[in-house]
C-alpha cells in the first residue's frame, strides 16, 4: 500500500483495527489505519478528537486496556509483527526499542517519589546497574535535557516541578535507552506556548542527533509544519491522507486536510475565519461510504455509497478521496471553507 | 481610547492568601494594578500564559471573585461595590462563556431548563413567553428545537458551547466575558463558534472581553489587545499595533514562539525566554519579567515599571521605552544564546 | 408461585419507551446483561415488592386468624409452611411479614435520606463552623454500635412500628450526611456550579437545583444496602422482643417464637421465616452491588 523506499522504513502499521466495547455500543476508534514510519524522520500523526490518533499509538505498544481491544491488523518492525507478541516480549520493547511520552507529564510521573528515584529505577530495571551509578546517570540525563541545577532537581517531587520540566524529565527517561522510535502523544498540549517552543526544540534536537524515528501526535498544524518531515492525517479512525510536509501543505488532496489547513488561524497573516461545517461523527454510528461526506463541500452521491480507496496523488503522497481517484469530477477550492453554507453547485 | 469607554476597569487588584507551610502564609498577587477600557460593541483581548491573571480579571469583573481593590464600571454603574439585590440585578447585564463547555453545563439539567433559568431569575415573562424566547435563543445560536429535551452530555462539544453562549445572551447582556471559549474545541469547529460570536456581537451590540492564550484567535477577533504577565499588563494597544509593532520583550517572545502552519517558514528567528513563569507569591518589586528578560538591566529592578505610551493607543510597561535606545534588531541582543535559530 | 422471567433486548426497550434511553438506564441494562448477580438481585427484590403489594391474593390464610385446633402442623398441601403454636399459617404470615419489613425498610431509608441529604449538602457547601459542629455531633453519634443504640431506644420507648422506622432512620442518616457532604465538597468547585452562580443563581438555588441532583449517585447506590440492613435490624429487634409488637407478622419475631421448635422438632417454625428473610436481604445486597457498577463507570472496565 505504501510505496516509499522500504529500506528506510522502520515500522509499518497495516489495517489496524481497535474497537472499544462500551455500554452504548461498539466504538470503532481505529478502523483500518495504515502508514509507515521512516528511520530518522519525524512523522506527524494529525487529527482532531475522535480521529483515533492516540488509540493508534497505544495500539502500537499494545497499551490498550479494556473495554478496548485490538481486533485486527499488523504492526511490522522488519519481519516481526508487534501485535502478535505476548506481554512479556512487549515489555522488552517498551522503553527500549520504542519509547513513549504522554500528554500530561505530571500525571505520568509517580507523585510520591522524587523524579531522580524514578529515573534511576527505570535505569536499574533496564540495565541492571548499581544504585549509585543510576543516580549519577539520572543527574546526567537531567542535564542533557537542559534542566538547570540537576543535582538539586534530582531530589524534587513531580509536583514541585513545572509542566515543562516534568516533560523534560519524561523525554530524558524516554530517550535514555536510545530507542529506535519515540512516540510523543501531544506532549506540549497544555503547556504554555513559550515553554512549548523550548520543549519542541529539545525533542527535535534529541531525535535528530540520535537518528531516532519519531511519531509525533498532535492536532496543531503549526507544530507539524515546524517539526515534522512527513504527515499522516486521520479522520474517524482512518488515514485519509499522508505525504511529506511540503506536499501536504502546498497541495492537500483530501478535502478534510484542506479544510483543516484553511481553518487554522495564524499569527502572521490575517485571513477570513474558515471552518469545517458539521461535527465529528459519532464513532459508534459512522456515516456510510466516506466518513467525511456529511461535512464535505465537494461530496456527491458516490461518496455516500462507496468508501474511497487510498490512491496515489503524487510522489509518495496518498489520499483517500474520490476526487483524487477521478471518480467524481469536482475540484477542491479553498474559498468554500470561509463560507461553507453558500456553496455553488457544480464545478 | 478608541472611543468612549463602556466598560472601564481601574487599578484592579486581587490577592489570594495561600499556605506555604504548616504555619506560614503568603500573599499571591494574582492581579496587580490592571486598568482597561473597552468601548461599546468592541472586543478587547486579554492574552497571557498560565499564571498571568487573565482569568482572575474576568472573574473579578463579574464579581464571581471579590476584587481586593480597584473599580469596575459598566456603562455608568460602578459594579465593584454593589451588594445583594443590586448585584443580582446587574448580573443580567454581564455574563460569561466558559472554557470547558461540557463542564460548565449542569449535568442533570435539560438544555431547555438551563436556558430557561436566566429568564426565570431576571425577567417577569410568562411561561409561554419564556418558551418562545428559549426557542429563539436556540435558533440564534444555530441549534434545533429538539435539543431542548436533551442533556448536555448528549450533544457535541461545539453544540455545548453554543448552549453556553445562548445561556449567556438570554438576558440581553451588555458585557460578555469570554473565557477561552474555543480552547477546548477542535480546530475545525473553532471557526463556527468564533463566527457565531462575531455575528451576535454585531446583531446585539455586545461588548466582549476575550480571554485567551491563543494569539492567532485573538488576532482575528479583537480590536484591542492587552498582554498580561504575572498579574500585570505588559503591553496594551490596538491589534494591528501589537502584531505589527510589538515592543515589550515578553510580547515579542510570545509572538515568535507561536508555531506557524507553513513549512516554508521553518528556521525563522525566535526570541527565547529561558526558564518558566515564576510563582506569583512574594514577587519582588520591579519588572516581573526581569529574571527571564534578554534585555534586562539594573534599572529594571526599580519599582514599576509604569506603562509608557508609544502612541495614544499603544502603551508598554518597559523602561527601555523611556530611552530611545531599544534594540530593534535581534542582532543587538546582549545575550545571543537567547535567540534561537530553528532548524 | 413461580415468577416468569423475561428478558427484553435493549432495542425492544428503546422502542417501548419511544426513543433514547436515559444514560443511567442504558448503563444499568449493560451492567445487568453482563452481571448475573445484578439480574438476580433485581429479580428477587422485584419479587418481594410484588409479594408485598399483592399479599392478600397470595396468602392462603388470614394471618391473624388463630386456629388452636391446627397448631404445630408440619408443612402440607393445606399449610405450605406449616402452622405455629396458635395455629397461624406460617406461609401466610411470612407473606404478610414482607409488607411489614419492606415498608419499614423503605420508610426508614427514605426518612434517613430526607434528613441526611439536605444537611449534608449545606455542610459541604458552606463549610465553616456549622460543618465542624455537625461533624463532631455525627462522630459522637456514630461511636455507638448501631444495634445497641436501636435496642436502647426501643427498650426505653416501647414497641411500635413507627418507633422502629424512626430509630433505623436516626441510625442511618449520619451516613447519608457524610456521603452528600463529600460529594458536595468536590462538586462545589466545579465549573457548572460557577456557571450557575454567574447566571445569577443565589446560593440556595445553586445548592439544591444544580449541585444536589448531581450528588445523589452514591446515595442511590447506598440505599438498597441500607434497606437490607434495615430489614436485618428490624428482624433482630423483633427477635429479642423489642421491635414490632406481637400480633403483627414479622420475620424476626416469627423466628424467635419458633426458636424452641428447633430442638423439639418443629423445625418449620423458624426455618421458613429465616429463609425468606435471608432471601430478601440477599436480593437487596445484590441489587446494591449492581447499582454501584452503574454509578461508578470505572468498575465496569474489568
Amino acid at each position: 500500500m505504501d510505496h516509499g523506499n522500504s529500506a528506510d522504513v522502520l515500522l509499518r502499521v497495516q489495517d489496524l483495527r481497535t474497537y472499544f466495547y462500551t455500554y452504548q455500543g461498539i466504538v470503532q476508534a481505529v478502523n483500518g489505519a495504515a502508514f509507515s514510519i521512516y528511520r530518522g524522520e519525524i512523522t506527524g500523526l494529525v487529527g482532531e478528537s475522535g480521529s483515533g490518533k492516540s488509540v493508534t499509538a497505544l495500539s502500537i505498544l499494545q497499551l490498550v486496556g479494556p473495554p478496548g481491544k485490538i481486533i485486527g491488523g499488523e504492526v511490522l518492525v522488519g519481519e516481526r509483527n508487534l501485535l502478535a507478541l505476548g506481554q512479556a516480549e512487549m515489555q522488552n520493547i517498551r522503553g527500549r526499542e520504542i519509547s513513549m511520552i504522554f500528554q500530561e507529564p505530571r500525571l505520568a510521573l509517580n507523585p510520591v517519589f522524587p523524579v531522580g528515584d524514578q529515573i534511576a529505577r527505570v535505569l536499574r530495571l533496564r540495565e541492571g546497574i548499581s544504585k549509585r551509578e543510576a543516580r549519577q546517570r539520572a543527574i546526567d540525563m537531567l542535564r542533557s535535557v537542559e534542566i538547570p541545577d540537576p543535582e538539586r532537581r534530582v531530589r524534587a517531587y513531580p509536583h514541585e516541578l513545572s509542566g515543562g520540566m516534568c516533560q523534560r524529565v519524561m523525554i530524558a527517561m524516554a530517550m535514555g535507552a536510545n530507542p529506535k522510535m519515540l512516540i510523543a502523544d501531544e506532549p506540549t498540549t497544555g503547556l504554555d506556548v513559550t515553554v512549548q517552543a523550548l520543549v519542541l526544540d529539545l525533542i527535535r534536537e534529541r531525535v535528530r542527533s540520535a537518528r531516532t524515528a519519531c511519531l509525533f501526535i498532535t492536532h496543531d498544524l503549526g507544530i507539524v509544519a515546524e517539526l515534522c518531515d512527513r504527515i499522516v492525517i486521520m479522520y474517524a479512525g482512518r488515514v485519509v491522507e499522508h505525504g511529506t510536509v511540503e506536499d501536504i501543505f502546498c497541495s492537500p488532496c483530501h478535502p478534510y486536510t484542506q479544510g483543516l489547513i484553511e481553518s487554522t488561524l495564524r499569527v502572521d497573516i490575517e485571513k477570513p475565519i474558515a471552518t469545517i461545517p458539521g461535527v465529528v461523527p459519532d464513532a459508534i454510528r459512522l456515516p456510510s461510504g466516506c466518513a467525511f461526506h456529511p461535512r464535505c463541500p465537494f461530496a456527491e452521491a458516490l461518496c455516500r455509497e462507496e468508501e474511497p480507496a487510498m490512491v496515489s496523488a503524487g510522489d509518495n503522497h496518498f489520499a483517500r478521496c474520490h476526487i483524487v481517484s477521478n471518480r467524481i469530477s469536482k475540484k477542491m477550492r479553498k474559498e468554500v471553507w470561509t463560507s461553507p453554507v453558500t456553496l455553488e453547485a457544480g464545478e | 481610547m478608541l472611543a468612549e469607554a463602556f466598560v472601564r476597569v481601574q487599578h484592579l487588584r486581587k490577592d489570594f492568601q495561600i499556605r506555604t507551610g504548616l504555619f506560614s502564609r503568603a500573599i499571591l498577587r494574582a492581579v496587580d494594578d490592571v486598568s482597561l477600557d473597552i468601548p461599546k460593541g468592541t472586543t478587547l483581548g486579554l492574552v497571557g500564559e498560565s499564571g498571568c491573571g487573565k482569568t482572575t480579571v474576568g472573574r473579578c469583573i463579574l464579581r464571581l471573585i471579590e476584587p481586593t481593590s480597584g473599580q469596575i464600571w459598566l456603562d455608568d454603574k460602578e459594579v465593584s461595590q454593589l451588594q445583594s439585590d443590586e448585584l443580582q440585578r446587574i448580573r443580567a447585564r454581564m455574563q460569561m462563556v466558559f472554557q470547558d463547555p461540557g463542564a460548565s453545563l449542569t449535568p442533570r439539567m435539560t438544555i431547555g431548563a438551563l436556558l430557561r433559568e436566566p429568564l426565570d431569575l431576571h425577567t417577569d415573562l410568562t411561561a409561554h413567553q419564556k418558551e418562545t424566547r428559549v426557542r429563539e435563543l436556540l435558533q440564534l445560536v444555530g441549534l434545533q428545537p429538539d435539543h431542548l429535551k436533551r442533556y448536555p452530555h448528549q450533544v457535541s462539544g461545539g453544540q455545548q458551547q453554543r448552549i453556553g453562549i445562548a445561556r449567556a445572551i438570554a438576558t440581553y447582556p451588555d458585557l460578555v466575558v469570554l473565557d477561552e471559549p474555543t480552547s477546548a474545541l477542535d480546530v475545525s469547529i473553532r471557526g463556527q463558534i468564533l463566527k457565531l460570536l462575531m455575528r451576535l456581537q454585531e446583531e446585539m451590540g455586545l461588548t466582549y472581553l476575550f480571554i485567551s492564550h491563543d494569539l492567532s484567535v485573538i488576532k482575528h477577533t479583537c480590536e484591542q489587545i492587552a498582554v498580561m504577565y504575572l498579574g500585570r499588563i505588559a503591553e496594551i494597544g490596538r491589534t494591528d499595533e501589537i502584531f505589527n509593532d510589538p515592543r515589550h520583550p515578553y510580547t515579542r517572545a510570545l509572538l515568535s514562539a507561536v508555531p506557524i502552519p507553513d513549512p516554508q517558514q521553518r528556521g525563522k528567528m525566535r526570541l527565547k525566554l529561558p526558564g518558566e513563569v515564576p510563582s506569583a507569591v512574594n514577587v519582588p518589586p520591579g519588572c516581573p519579567l526581569y529574571p527571564r528578560c534578554p534585555f534586562h538591566c539594573d534599572e529594571c529592578l526599580e519599582p514599576g515599571p509604569p506603562l509608557f505610551p508609544v502612541s495614544p493607543t499603544h502603551k508598554v510597561a518597559c523602561i527601555l521605552l523611556r530611552s530611545d535606545h531599544f534594540p530593534q534588531e535581534e542582532a543587538e541582543i546582549l545575550d545571543s544564546s537567547l535567540v534561537a535559530n530553528q532548524h | 408461585m413461580g415468577v416468569k422471567y423475561v428478558t427484553y433486548s435493549e432495542g425492544t426497550i428503546r422502542r417501548m419507551l419511544g426513543g433514547e434511553l436515559p444514560d443511567s438506564l442504558q448503563r444499568f441494562l449493560y451492567v445487568s446483561r453482563r452481571s448475573q448477580q445484578t439480574i438476580l438481585g433485581l429479580a428477587i427484590t422485584l419479587c418481594f415488592v410484588f409479594i408485598a403489594i399483592f399479599a392478600p391474593f397470595i396468602a392462603t390464610h388470614d394471618p391473624f386468624a388463630t386456629k388452636p385446633a391446627e397448631r404445630f402442623q408440619p408443612p402440607s398441601r393445606k399449610h405450605l409452611m406449616g402452622t405455629d403454636k396458635v395455629g397461624w399459617d406460617v406461609f401466610s404470615r411470612s407473606i404478610y411479614a414482607t409488607r411489614i419489613d419492606f415498608s419499614i425498610a423503605i420508610a426508614s431509608v427514605a426518612l434517613a435520606i430526607a434528613i441526611g441529604v439536605p444537611l449534608g449538602a449545606l455542610a459541604g457547601y458552606f463549610s465553616g463552623r456549622f460543618d465542624d459542629i455537625l461533624m463532631r455531633i455525627l462522630d459522637a453519634f456514630q461511636a455507638f454500635p448501631p444495634l445497641i443504640l436501636a435496642m436502647a431506644i426501643t427498650a426505653a420507648l416501647g414497641r411500635s412500628i413507627w418507633l422502629v422506622i424512626g430509630v433505623i432512620a436516626i441510625i442511618n442518616f449520619p451516613g447519608y450526611i457524610r456521603i452528600v457532604r463529600a460529594e458536595m465538597k468536590s462538586k462545589k468547585e466545579s465549573l457548572f456550579a460557577e456557571a450557575a452562580r454567574s447566571v445569577g443563581n443565589p446560593h440556595w438555588r445553586v445548592v439544591f437545583r444544580h449541585l444536589v441532583p448531581n450528588c445523589l449517585d452514591p446515595v442511590l447506590a447506598q440505599a438498597p444496602l441500607n434497606a437490607g440492613w434495615a430489614i436485618l435490624t428490624t428482624a433482630s429487634l423483633s427477635f429479642i422482643g423489642l421491635g414490632v409488637p406481637i400480633p403483627i407478622p414479622e420475620w424476626g419475631s416469627m423466628i424467635s417464637d419458633g426458636a424452641e421448635g428447633l430442638i423439639t422438632g418443629e423445625w418449620w417454625l423458624s426455618f421458613f421465616p429465616g429463609l425468606v428473610c435471608m432471601l430478601a436481604i440477599l436480593g437487596l445486597n445484590l441489587l446494591a452491588e449492581g447499582l454501584c457498577d452503574v454509578f461508578d463507570p470505572k468498575r465496569l472496565e474489568r
